[in-house]
């Protein structure tokens, strides 16, 4: 189009101003502003509208062989451990010194006021960053300073905190995503079709995991268009679509309304009863006394209380940290 | 090379350098502030310097034409919003916009221009050249001051080319230089300092040192610092982001005008020179990191030396030495950068979710028909219009994988095309191939083969560098070896240098000889249906999906299991070896190649089409191609 304009611009516009000067670079110049005002995401939105094709929602094959699925370890079994983890950013100790494990079949919550440090222990449990001192273990291995991708591999899944999904591909293909290392055709494959019969097997596992969340009524809209709550749903389906065995969720119940966070909570314990390990830091105190096993409590980048919900709640360190004193 | 030239080649060096160090100054200025990163830099470089030939030359400077012009169009843009908003500020608005270059045309024509004092006549070139730079961001800039870094990119480079357009239409195809500022020689031993050279030197510190002033001791100042750190708490403050644009704007078209005036009694400045000068200004400012005022002052310093040595030693190539001198030090930023997230806010587009009734395999079957038939119904002038726009198409569809889907913007795409256009060409004509190749000399498929596997090297090699860094680095680092690669094309002599090379066979399928034009349509198409069909299928995969998750942050995918460097090493790969098939269909299309389709304003144009045509959508690539 860019090409006929401009040939067609050197055809006209001489014959519109005289023969002197290149107008048409002028011309072509402003029409290229004066168009990124109008339409940031260029033309094609508007041409579409002109043509209004029929959007087939993607065929979901239900008949697919099953994609392998990796043995759940058993029950007990420490899935993740951090052994004195330590991490400072110049002077200020973000993480001092904290210990934690979770087991296969459990829900171990990381609670504590604003600024407890939580978010930097999930960075370093994840692999998004690196600790100062002390080690991760993830079923035994060392995983501290590797990175995400490899710990994503060993089985190792999250959800973030500011929901990070891709608003224009529907909710099945971001779900897709996550069963990314579950497959292994590359690029020429994909480019000439010879991808099909995994792609069939990677989208029924995707729709299986959708299902299994409850989104299955949104399997085809666009990831951006499902409200807040819904959106954190469909990152857990995403993260449980590589078939974990540990679950890392970051505030899972920000924005979520009463009936949500329980769908929410069943979904959890369903999830343990079937022997999947899972971290929450969470902020909500209701939602995780009823739901979790464990609690691990922190202030000002230590850890202050561990134990059972009930003990935790008569705990006075933790009523001073939440309640600033008796 | 004795002492002496030594002397004269550093001191030529160092006064460019300090007028790449002003430009490099206001380029980090204006990205600091509004993220733009503005190519037109240059040209208001060359306004200033030819509005000054022209006071000298007794002419009526025709930029003051000009200021009228962008003055009436921010005020009618100010009137377009006033219709929604508030009237306040529209008087002072039609003040500036209207009476100040209605007031100054007045002036002008009853001034005595060619007679004037110097500093006179340097204060008339600043009157009539600066306020344009307010006045342009309120019109291009202002609008889309929250779209995205790539966005406002495209806008300021549609901005340089209007105003290149303007120059020329204004100042004519000549160049000017102007008298010096001084006159004087001063001896220092067995060495003479131009009076000028100093002059260029004392003005360069001067600004730098008015400029540190402003940002450290004044209020406004400290706003504009402020809004550079952190708009939204600018605001927030009650700093209004607009007003900060606009002075920011005017302190580079300050400078601008200002190194012009510098500039134009060292060399011969024509309507476009301010391009290139603003170019390694901006070599300048990424040394500098494009945040740090005193490294990119130093990187211009080290700009303009390595650019009047290397005139000495190997002038063909003092333009390739400059911009590849980007490479390592981006190469150094890769790894001295800890990689941050950025933080642009995802806009999200509102698709209107109607559905369609027309199902899409009618489309394609439409289309395909539409493309089958084109040649047979439509004049030879036409089928010729359509093979440049599969030519196109073909590059744009690269562009569009890797610059929509992917969120990497590269200007360098038009090179790519240049190494498959001259890999071709010198594989099928050369007569002393070097043995090793002589087994591919002469065929046209051959060279095709050995072209691709040739781009995807180059493009493995620059990608491995270039692809690390993020946000602005990256289209910056493409321009550079975009440059670099055509400088190479003109000054390679078994290339034909800037001629290029003729003659080139036609292709040939089986034994059947494309000279037809008609015939040559199929064989394009054929390649664009081929890249589309390619394309779409890779992005409906567990790769592409990988693709598509690279703008959903690095974090999100690595956690994912995605690999995000090879995912955007991928797309930049076959970015690279679609546009190389294009210049081969292109050499054995016209059968004759030299370096100007190569340049980096084809490489924008490119990026045009894949901006114009919708970015991001597959799909996007049926408009903007063309």
């Amino acid at each position: 189009m860019i090409t006929v304009l401009k040939q067609w611009l050197q055809d006209v516009l001489p014959k519109l101003f005289g023969s002197a000067g290149n107008y048409e670079v002028i011309v072509f110049g402003l029409l290229m502003v004066v168009l990124l005002h109008r339409a940031h995401d260029g033309l094609w939105p508007l041409l579409a509208r002109l043509v209004p094709v029929r959007i087939d929602p993607k065929v979901i094959d239900p008949h697919a062989e099953p994609l392998p699925k990796k043995p759940q370890p058993p029950h007990g079994e420490v899935i993740l451990e951090a052994k004195a983890v330590t991490r400072q950013f110049g002077g200020l100790v973000a993480n001092n010194n904290m210990s934690l494990h979770v087991e296969a079949g459990e829900i171990l919550a990381l609670i504590g006021p604003n600024g407890a440090g939580k978010s930097t222990m999930f960075n370093q449990l994840s692999g998004v960053d690196t600790p100062t001192s002390g080690e991760v273990l993830f079923r035994g291995k060392p995983v501290a300073g590797h990175s995400a991708r490899e710990i994503a591999g060993l089985g190792m899944s999250r959800t973030f905190q500011h929901v990070r999904l891709l608003p224009t591909m529907s909710v099945l293909e971001n779900v897709a995503i996550g069963a990314h290392l579950r497959g292994s055709k590359g690029v020429l494959p994909a480019a000439w079709r010879l991808d099909r019969t995994e792609e069939a097997r990677l989208l029924r596992e995707a729709a299986i995991q959708v299902e299994r969340v409850g989104l299955g009524d949104y399997m085809h809209t666009e990831a951006g268009s499902l409200a807040l709550g819904q959106q954190r749903i469909l990152e857990i389906a995403r993260a449980l679509c590589a078939d974990p065995c540990l679950l890392l969720l970051d505030e899972p119940a920000a924005g979520l309304r009463f009936k949500e966070k329980q769908a929410l909570a069943d979904l959890l314990k369903r999830l343990k009863s079937e022997g999947m390990a899972v971290l929450i830091v969470e902020h909500d105190m209701d939602f995780v006394m009823n739901l979790v096993d464990r609690l691990v409590v922190m202030e000002f980048g230590e850890k202050i209380a561990e134990g059972l919900p009930e003990e935790v709640q008569q705990n006075p360190a933790v009523l001073e940290a939440y309640l600033g004193g008796i | 090379m004795d002492v002496e030239i030594f002397a004269l080649l550093a001191q030529d060096g160092i006064t460019n350098g300090a007028i790449y160090a002003l430009l490099a100054l206001a380029l980090v200025l204006v990205f600091a502030v509004t993220r733009i990163i503005f190519i037109p830099q240059g040209e208001f470089l060359a306004w200033g310097a030819l509005t000054m030939a022209a006071l000298e030359a007794g002419q009526f400077p025709a930029t003051v034409w000009l200021l009228l012009g962008a003055g009436s169009l921010a005020l009618g843009t100010d009137l377009l919003a006033a219709r929604t908003g508030s009237r306040r500020g529209l008087g002072k608005s039609a003040l500036w916009n209207l009476a100040y270059p209605l007031a100054l045309v007045a002036a002008l024509s009853v001034l005595p221009l060619q007679s004037l004092p110097l500093l006179l006549k340097v204060a008339v070139v600043l009157a009539i050249v600066v306020p344009m730079g307010p006045m342009i961001y309120r019109v291009a800039f202002q609008p889309v001051a929250e779209a995205p870094v790539l966005i406002l990119l495209i806008v300021s480079v549609a901005l340089h080319l209007v105003m290149v357009g303007l120059g020329l239409l204004v100042f004519g195809p000549e160049g000017s230089r102007t008298a010096p500022f001084s006159e004087a020689q001063i001896a220092l031993g067995s060495l003479t300092l131009g009076g000028h050279t100093l002059v260029v030197l004392l003005t360069s510190l001067a600004l730098i040192v008015g400029l540190y002033l402003y940002f450290d001791r004044t209020l406004v100042g400290k706003a504009l610092r402020a809004t550079a750190i952190n708009r939204n708490g600018a605001r927030l403050m009650g700093i209004s982001p607009a007003l900060a644009g606009r002075q920011t704007f005017f302190f580079a078209a300050l400078i601008g005008a200002l190194s012009g005036l510098l500039v134009a009694p060292l060399t011969t400045i024509y309507y476009d020179s301010g391009f290139l000068i603003g170019l390694k200004g901006f070599v300048a400012a990424i040394i500098g990191g494009l945040a740090s005022y005193p490294l990119a002052a130093a990187g211009a310093i080290v700009v303009g030396l390595l650019e009047s040595f290397s005139s000495f030693w190997a002038s063909a190539f003092k333009d390739v030495l400059v911009f590849t001198l980007i490479i390592p030090v981006l190469v150094w930023l890769s790894w001295s950068t800890h990689h941050v997230e950025e933080e642009e806010t995802a806009h999200v587009v509102s698709r209107s979710n109607k559905q369609g009734w027309i199902p899409p395999r009618a489309v394609l079957a439409g289309f395909l028909g539409c493309l089958l038939l084109a040649p047979l119904v439509l004049p030879t002038f036409y089928v010729t219009l359509l093979n440049y726009v599969g030519l196109s198409a073909l590059v744009a569809l690269g562009l569009v994988l890797l610059t929509g889907v992917g969120g990497l913007t590269s200007f360098g795409q038009a090179a790519f095309v240049g190494l498959g256009a001259y890999t071709t060409a010198w594989l099928t004509t050369a007569s002393d191939l070097p043995v090793w190749l002589s087994m591919v000399g002469g065929s046209p498929w051959l060279a095709l083969l050995v072209g691709l596997v040739l781009t995807a090297t180059v493009a493995i090699v620059i990608g491995s560098f270039t692809l690390k860094l993020s946000g602005h680095y990256l289209p910056l680092g493409t321009m550079a070896w975009g440059i670099s690669l055509f400088f190479l094309f003109g000054n390679m002599e078994f290339l034909g240098g800037h001629s290029g090379l003729s003659s080139l066979p036609p292709i040939q399928i089986f034994g059947f000889d494309l000279l037809d034009n008609r015939h040559y349509y199929y064989l394009v198409w054929a390649f664009v249906l081929a890249a589309l069909f390619t394309t779409k299928n890779l992005l409906d995969s567990r790769e592409g999906r990988a693709i598509r998750a690279l703008k959903g942050g690095m974090v999100m995918a690595e956690a994912m299991g995605v690999d995000t460097s090879r995912a955007r090493m991928v797309i930049f790969v076959i970015a690279a070896l679609h546009a190389c098939a294009a210049g081969w269909l292109y050499a054995h299309l016209q059968r004759f190649v030299n370096p100007t389709p190569f340049g980096l304003h084809i490489g924008i144009e490119y990026l045009f089409m894949a901006v114009v045509g919708g970015q991001g959508r597959c799909g996007g690539l049926w408009s903007g191609r063309g």
